[in-house]
């Protein structure tokens, strides 16, 4: 719909105060001044990869000299120059990804469209990938609109991250925002790395979970007796081998599973709905043992909807 | 500005759509009119008046049933031939060290493009009961007399024409069954055989029950490519006053028409056909078909060792049956003066002089035939591909109902086809009868769903994203299309074209009912050329047509081969 080439139901897309879509009229594509990295790349099989990247200058009508010099310039800039006369099957999956980026970048784009461009490729040229088209992006600055389904790509390359859910805005906010400070349920289990923990609201900053009381450091409250739930970080919750001690903010459960993983020990405790710990790797406790679970009351956040 | 663009864009669509419903009443005139006329028809008697009187003799008149029975009773046992060859034929080309597999699968390709009817005029050269070569080698063996002794084989006998139909049907099955082969890993079958299975049991237990869709999908195919046939029915068993419901249709055309039986007999046909490929679609669209699982990494082929005679001889029978000697006894025939003498002082040219320079028809038939061919390919590939683009691009209001029109003739045996035109255009307002544009009409008609398959495959390997990519760097639609469109399905646009082509020269079931003097094509010619017993001509024609055919086919592997991925 950015792009258009779908039509709203309703609402209308400006982009620097003017109007790109409404219900009334649609931009078509081509005259949007935008330019977009498809999934597929979409790269023309029966072009070289010059003439790939020269089209879009094409349909601008530049003249061929000034079109062969900014070719070049992208095609350096990708690193592509040597590839330039081949056709896109004779390429790499890396490579046609960079022909694609190399092409929508020639036409000076205001906006550069990104749908999910690395998810065809494997994991060690993502990598490169990232850093490359965050690299362009600064070199030549124009506004990125990156989709992705990858939290560490949008965690990584962008400036703001919006986070969406069923076609609706979840939260809008840099990375530290949105993985530090969730709004809700869905961003917290999309950035990854939180327990999600569902509770009952009793009052102020507290709330009851399975008949006990935990105080949440900050976030949104329900209204006492409603429901709601919390997040926390799985380091930000801690593990007590010792079930004597009747530490605060914390609740009795059962050890049901974990993995040693080097840096630190993941474990799974059953308080009545699972948690996820990471522990030091030195904690050592066996599957089925009584623990106690501390939750800082700082980290923890709620996620109460309104 | 901002109005002005949006002006543009309401003309566009504005113009999308009466153009999509024209399209789609187009496609409606050509499929559903000839077939509301024969439902029509069927129910109007004498006086114009509605009855259900056709349908009565039809049910209680043994000369309708008995083609009836008799087309039931041979398409199934064609089905039936044609699934005990081909079952095995595939599975050892598939999962054996069979030698010369490359060679076999293109004699089974050629059988496959080989006109039915070409096939039946060959095996009357060979298996006619006194003349025929085969039962002339069978006298000259044993001693005995022509026209005395029973002969080896009667090729004028259902049993003939269900032996000459399978042979030219069976690749409709191996082709289902390769396919189905070559989806399922053959890992599933290698687990069987790690269990100690030996592999005649593997195959029996693992791969036939995998591959038993696609075995009863080809044996409808098969069933309903027997039962719509005209050619070797008309050939084979009329002669021995057999009729299927096919020649039974035509000879209702014959002076007097009776059309009103002729429709309604036609409507069973159809009714059949629809039933069978509903069937089939059920089948092949089952979840088991689609193997889940499993990568096709190295298939180990069997050894058969000892069991390579048997497996050759059953190729070599079959493949013997279909190409090597009715191809040879017709390049006999036309290079002979008598074809039933021997070939030594019996060669000559004469046939070919004949038929080239003499015979007044030939070049008013090959004239119509290349002219409907060209014609038919032409307004077909641009048809298909419109409506292809239209409605696999979901583009416009009522693409589905495109798809469907543009698939419909699939299920209407072309003789049904024929009679339906020929109901729709014999009266006015529109008369065409008589004229080459009727016969168009059904070539048309026919290869619609050939086409429409054709280009749909070529459509969907360009990715939309393609076009979209072309649009947003500055390209419009139409320009999208020219530029990166268009390219990319230029070799599939070409062998469409060449589909079509091919189906149209060799058509000779709607041709039948609707040619006249002026119209005859080339399989028509040599089906009036018989009557006259002129096997000579009659197999000069058909090398002919089997030359251009396969001259055909090797340029749409040309196009098809270098397509860019």
């Amino acid at each position: 719909m950015i792009a258009g080439f779908l039509e709203p139901d309703a609402g209308a897309i400006r982009v620097g105060g003017k109007l790109l879509s409404s219900v009334q009229s649609v931009v078509p594509p081509e005259r949007r001044n935008m330019s977009m990295i498809f999934q597929s790349y979409a790269v023309w099989p029966h072009m070289t990869v010059r003439q790939n990247v020269g089209y879009g200058l094409k349909m601008q009508s530049m003249p061929p000299p000034e079109r062969v010099s900014r070719t070049d310039v992208l095609l350096d800039a990708t690193k592509l120059r040597a590839q330039a006369d081949r056709y896109p099957s004779e390429l790499s999956g890396g490579q046609q990804q960079r022909v694609a980026l190399a092409r929508a970048l020639a036409t000076k784009p205001d906006i550069l469209l990104l749908d999910e461009p690395l998810s065809n490729l494997d994991a060690n040229l993502r990598g490169d990938m990232r850093f490359e088209i965050r690299r362009l992006h600064d070199e030549f600055h124009y506004t990125s609109i990156y989709v992705t389904h990858d939290q560490v790509e949008a965690m990584t390359m962008a400036d703001r991250i919006v986070v969406m859910n069923a076609g609706r805005i979840e939260q809008i906010g840099t990375p530290e925002d949105v993985y530090e400070r969730p709004n809700s349920e869905f961003v917290a289990r999309f950035i990854g790395g939180s327990n999600v923990i569902n509770a009952t609201h009793l009052s102020g900053h507290r709330v009851e979970v399975a008949g006990h009381t935990l105080d949440i450091g900050q976030g949104n409250f329900a209204g006492p007796g409603e429901p709601m739930s919390f997040c926390v970080k799985t380091h930000d919750v801690e593990l007590l081998a010792d079930v004597g001690i009747d530490a605060d903010n914390s609740l009795p459960g059962t050890v049901r599973g974990q993995a040693y993983l080097g840096s630190h020990r993941d474990y799974i405790v059953d308080v009545g709905q699972d948690v996820l710990i990471a522990a030091p790797a030195e904690l050592s406790v066996a599957d089925g043992s009584k623990v106690r679970v501390r939750f800082k009351a700082e980290r923890c956040r709620g996620l109460a909807t309104n | 500005m901002l109005s002005s663009r949006a002006a543009t864009r309401s003309r566009f669509v504005d113009w999308t759509a009466p153009f999509a419903i024209a399209l789609v009443l187009l496609l409606a005139a050509l499929v559903l009119l000839p077939m509301f006329r024969l439902l029509m028809t069927s129910l109007t008697g004498e006086a114009r008046q509605l009855t259900l009187e056709h349908y009565h003799q039809l049910f209680a008149d043994p000369a309708f049933v008995k083609p009836l029975l008799t087309t039931l009773w041979t398409s199934a046992a064609v089905g039936v031939l044609c699934v005990l060859a081909a079952a095995p034929m595939s599975w050892l080309v598939s999962r054996t060290d069979l030698p010369g597999k490359r060679l076999l699968r293109t004699l089974i390709l050629a059988s496959f493009v080989t006109p039915p009817f070409l096939g039946a005029f060959a095996w009357v050269l060979l298996g006619g009961p006194n003349a025929g070569l085969i039962n002339q080698w069978y006298y000259a063996l044993f001693g005995l007399k022509p026209f005395e002794a029973t002969p080896l084989i009667n090729i004028f006998s259902a049993g003939g024409m269900v032996f000459v139909m399978a042979l030219y049907t069976f690749p409709y099955v191996f082709t289902f069954v390769a396919n189905s082969l070559d989806v399922i890993p053959s890992e599933l079958e290698e687990a069987s055989a790690i269990l100690g299975a030996p592999a005649w049991r593997t195959a029996l237990d693992i791969t036939l029950p995998l591959v038993m869709p696609a075995l009863l999908a080809g044996f409808l195919i098969a069933f309903l490519q027997s039962m719509t046939l005209f050619g070797t029915p008309a050939i084979l068993a009329l002669p021995a006053g057999i009729d299927t419901m096919t020649t039974k249709i035509w000879s209702l055309f014959q002076f007097p028409p009776q059309l009103g039986l002729a429709a309604a007999l036609s409507l069973p046909l159809l009714l059949i056909t629809v039933l069978l490929l509903r069937a089939q679609s059920a089948i092949m669209g089952r979840r088991g078909y689609s193997v889940i699982g499993g990568k096709s990494t190295g298939t180990r082929l069997i050894r058969l060792g000892a069991w390579t005679i048997p497996a050759l001889a059953l190729f070599a029978f079959v493949l013997g049956s279909s190409i090597v000697l009715p191809y040879g006894v017709l390049v006999r025939t036309a290079f002979v003066k008598n074809w039933s003498g021997p070939v030594v002082g019996n060669l000559s040219l004469e046939h070919w002089r004949f038929v080239f320079f003499e015979f007044s028809q030939t070049r008013l038939a090959f004239q119509n035939t290349f002219v409907l061919g060209i014609a038919a390919a032409t307004a077909g590939t641009i048809l298909v591909t419109t409506v292809g683009y239209l409605s696999l691009r979901k583009l416009v209001w009522g693409h589905r109902y495109l798809g469907f029109l543009a698939t419909a003739p699939v299920a209407i045996p072309g003789i049904v086809l024929a009679v339906g035109l020929f109901l729709s255009y014999t009266q006015p307002p529109f008369v065409l009868y008589g004229t080459l544009s009727i016969i168009f009409l059904a070539y048309l008609t026919k290869e619609l769903p050939v086409g429409y398959q054709q280009i749909g495959a070529s459509l969907k390997s360009v990715h939309p994203e393609l076009e979209d990519a072309s649009r947003i760097f500055g390209a419009t639609r139409l320009r999208a299309l020219f530029d990166i469109t268009a390219p990319l399905i230029r070799n599939g646009v070409i062998a469409t074209w060449i589909f079509i082509f091919i189906g149209s020269i060799r058509e000779l079931s709607a041709t039948i009912l609707l040619f006249t003097a002026r119209t005859k094509t080339i399989s028509v010619t040599m089906f009036d050329l018989r009557e006259s017993n002129d096997w000579g001509p009659i197999a000069v024609l058909s090398i002919t047509m089997l030359l251009i055919t396969f001259a055909m086919i090797l340029l749409i592997n040309h196009f098809t081969d270098r397509r860019l991925t």
